[in-house]
């Protein structure tokens, strides 16, 4: 057994593998919440820079090529940086200028591309090459995640933005899958990992939150275009998942004119100090029509007449409301809804109202929420 | 459970919420067609079939702990069908809140950490949605109400200081990622408090003054010597960056007037205290390692 030793190490050492001569105790590995950490800070710190290369140098940012050349020049000295530096405050440091120098960049290109599928090709190639290149760990996960976040842009600027995902998880498994394939590359290949891990994290976050970083409309071009559903299906294998809301189907917002009624009621009485969030009464007559008509809001114990009701409201952020403020209908049904003009409310003794149905403006029946 | 059991709790558990959903997604696609009456049986035969299974189904811990969850958020379920059928119009942290209320016997007889974790956030919700409805005037997304983060901080950090209590005197077995919720949980509060406080110093955030130092003090303390947890001193580390960072913007940036140099001043002092943070965690990390 003690022969194969030597062989092995041996190996090892030819593989590109640092094996300790002598007992000595390597220090642990560093933990990936210390990276967060790292970034965040760098995060921040690059964006104070940037501001302060603003102000000082206001003239060069403002010329696009200005901008771009001082930006890959911070890219240089970061790189070097990083390679200079074992410490990790130089890590720091180097970290934050390459952000600073990113932002410069993609400034620049802003300047030239607008905001148009253009930009976010160069910038997953910029970040490409950063993650490829750049000697720290931190930086490369950083680069992978951006780089992710860029393709998604990329192609939803192209109206395909469902494939980013699955190009993504595409790229993350080849290399989990080959982790241990280039030895002295393990710890690369984990951090790209990681980055893309969390690009991939975000990329479905936003698609299922609708986009909410995109501003603009993607206008459906091409034969791709009218391909990607079916691509971003066959990659990633999940059913899009519909932006209604979770619970149920559709509903209306109502919105009553008692409501008003009561609002300008009691706007028109009320001091600042007025809370924007009170429960009360409002007293209403019923016309011939069995339609109420707003009298009053009541005030501490008052009789009624024959045809007068008392009428629970609810005031919530200064939007008055009647029992509810929504009427829910299964998905589809709304055309049968949209000439609601009047809402029927059942009244208990107390005045809690209860809304059972909409009708159109000639009081026919559309709808009941209770059958 | 035998050795394919991750296999076979993670069927069980999709099996599970599969179930569940698709009783919520039977009702709301067949709302028309359904009457009153088959939609509220619907969703309460569901739920009584999931208390079956767990009271006398199988007897293994985890199919109990599926099947309580699944009756937890079926009872959800049919509270919001309540409110949609009698559209009476309750406040929205009342359905949380009763919510809360209705499923806390079974969250108590499961045992069951992520049931607890999900009780939790229904309490923080409703919290939340309390505040909004009846809250203050400002309407800052993040001072969303005066009151809310207080009272959001002294629940969750009640629960991490129960979890942790639990642990060290009760040999309550909760893990270590769910007390690490807690604390962070309770840490965001009283950080966004304290960032309220130096962009706005009113008599209202005062306290924060007193309380983070003491939240810090004692995060340190637990974390640092006894329960050593090094992510939660980082998470420490990055409240603290934060809060300064806002302090030193607000004192050279609002109050001097806009000058280059003062941009430069943060930008290295954030670049030395997140370089202190590291390199004083990496030395920790070597001393306790976890």
């Amino acid at each position: 057994m003690t022969h194969k030793v030597p062989s092995l190490r041996a190996r090892l050492h030819q593989a590109g593998i640092a094996v300790n001569e002598n007992d000595t105790q390597a220090s642990p590995p560093i933990p990936w919440f210390v990276r967060v950490l790292q970034a965040f800070s760098g995060w921040l710190a690059a964006i104070f820079l940037l501001g302060f290369i603003a102000m000082v140098a206001a003239s060069v940012v403002e010329s696009t090529l200005g901008s771009l050349s001082l930006g890959a020049m911070m890219l240089l000295a970061a790189f070097g940086l990083f390679r200079v530096t074992r410490s990790d405050v130089g890590e720091h440091l180097a970290l934050a200028v390459s952000l600073a120098g990113q932002l410069l960049v993609a400034w620049g290109l802003v300047n030239v591309w607008e905001t148009s599928a253009y930009l976010w090709w160069v910038l997953l190639g910029l970040q490409g090459v950063l993650a490829l290149v750049m000697p720290s760990h931190t930086h490369r996960g950083f680069s992978a995640f951006a780089a992710s976040v860029a393709l998604y842009m990329a192609l939803a600027m192209s109206a395909m933005g469902s494939v980013a995902s699955g190009v993504v998880l595409l790229a993350l498994t080849a290399l989990w899958l080959n982790e241990f394939r280039w030895p002295t590359r393990i710890p690369h290949v984990q951090a790209w990992g990681y980055g893309l891990l969390v690009g991939l994290l975000v990329i479905q976050g936003m698609a299922h939150t609708g986009g909410s970083l995109l501003y603009f409309d993607a206008q459906a071009t091409g034969i791709w275009a009218a391909l990607t559903p079916w691509l971003g299906v066959a990659l990633v294998a999940l059913a899009p998942v519909d932006p209604r809301s979770l619970m149920q189907g559709d509903y209306m917002a109502l919105n009553f004119a008692l409501s008003n009624e009561i609002r300008r009621a009691l706007q028109s009485r009320r001091d600042d100090g007025a809370p924007r969030s009170r429960d009360g009464y409002a007293i209403v007559r019923l016309d011939e029509q069995r339609v109420a008509q707003f009298q009053r809001l009541a005030e501490g114990e008052s009789t009624l007449d024959h045809d007068e009701r008392r009428l629970h409201y609810r005031l919530r952020n200064d939007q008055v409301r009647l029992a509810t403020d929504a009427f829910f209908f299964q998905e589809g049904h709304a055309e049968r809804y949209e000439p609601a003009r009047y809402g029927r409310f059942r009244i208990n003794e107390d005045g809690e109202p209860l809304l059972v149905s909409l009708h159109d403006s000639e009081l026919d029946l559309l709808g009941a929420s209770v059958r | 459970m035998r050795g394919g059991g991750v296999i076979d709790r993670l069927l069980l558990w999709l099996g599970g919420l599969a179930l569940t959903f698709a009783v919520l997604f039977f009702v709301a696609y067949n709302w028309a067609e359904l009457g009153r009456w088959p939609r509220f049986g619907l969703v309460q035969a569901a739920l009584v079939l999931a208390v079956g299974v767990a009271v006398w189904g199988n007897t293994q811990r985890w199919v109990a702990r599926a099947a309580l969850t699944a009756a937890s958020l079926l009872v959800g379920v049919l509270l919001a069908l309540l409110g949609q059928v009698y559209q009476s119009g309750a406040d929205p942290w009342q359905l949380f809140f009763v919510w809360a209320m209705l499923v806390l016997p079974w969250v108590l007889v499961s045992r069951f950490e992520l049931l607890w974790l999900a009780w939790l956030a229904l309490l923080n919700t409703a919290l939340w949605l309390y505040f909004r409805t009846w809250g203050g005037a400002l309407d800052v997304w993040f001072v969303s109400s005066d009151a809310t983060f207080w009272w959001l901080f002294v629940l969750n950090t009640t629960a991490l200081v129960v979890g942790e209590w639990g642990v060290r005197r009760r040999r309550w077995r909760v893990s270590r990622w769910t007390l690490r919720i807690l604390a962070l949980s309770s840490g965001v509060p009283i950080t966004l408090l304290m960032m309220t406080l130096i962009v706005d110093a009113t008599a209202f955030y005062m306290p924060a003054l007193g309380v983070y130092p003491l939240w810090l003090a004692a995060l340190y303390g637990g974390y640092r010597y006894w329960r050593p947890d090094l992510l939660l001193v980082a998470g420490g580390c990055v409240s603290l960056i934060c809060v300064v960072t806002l302090g030193l913007a607000r004192r050279l940036l609002w109050q001097g007037d806009w000058q280059s140099g003062s941009l430069l001043m943060l930008a290295l002092a954030v670049l030395v205290m997140g370089a202190g943070a590291v390199v004083w965690l990496k030395r920790l990390n070597t001393e306790t390692p976890s």
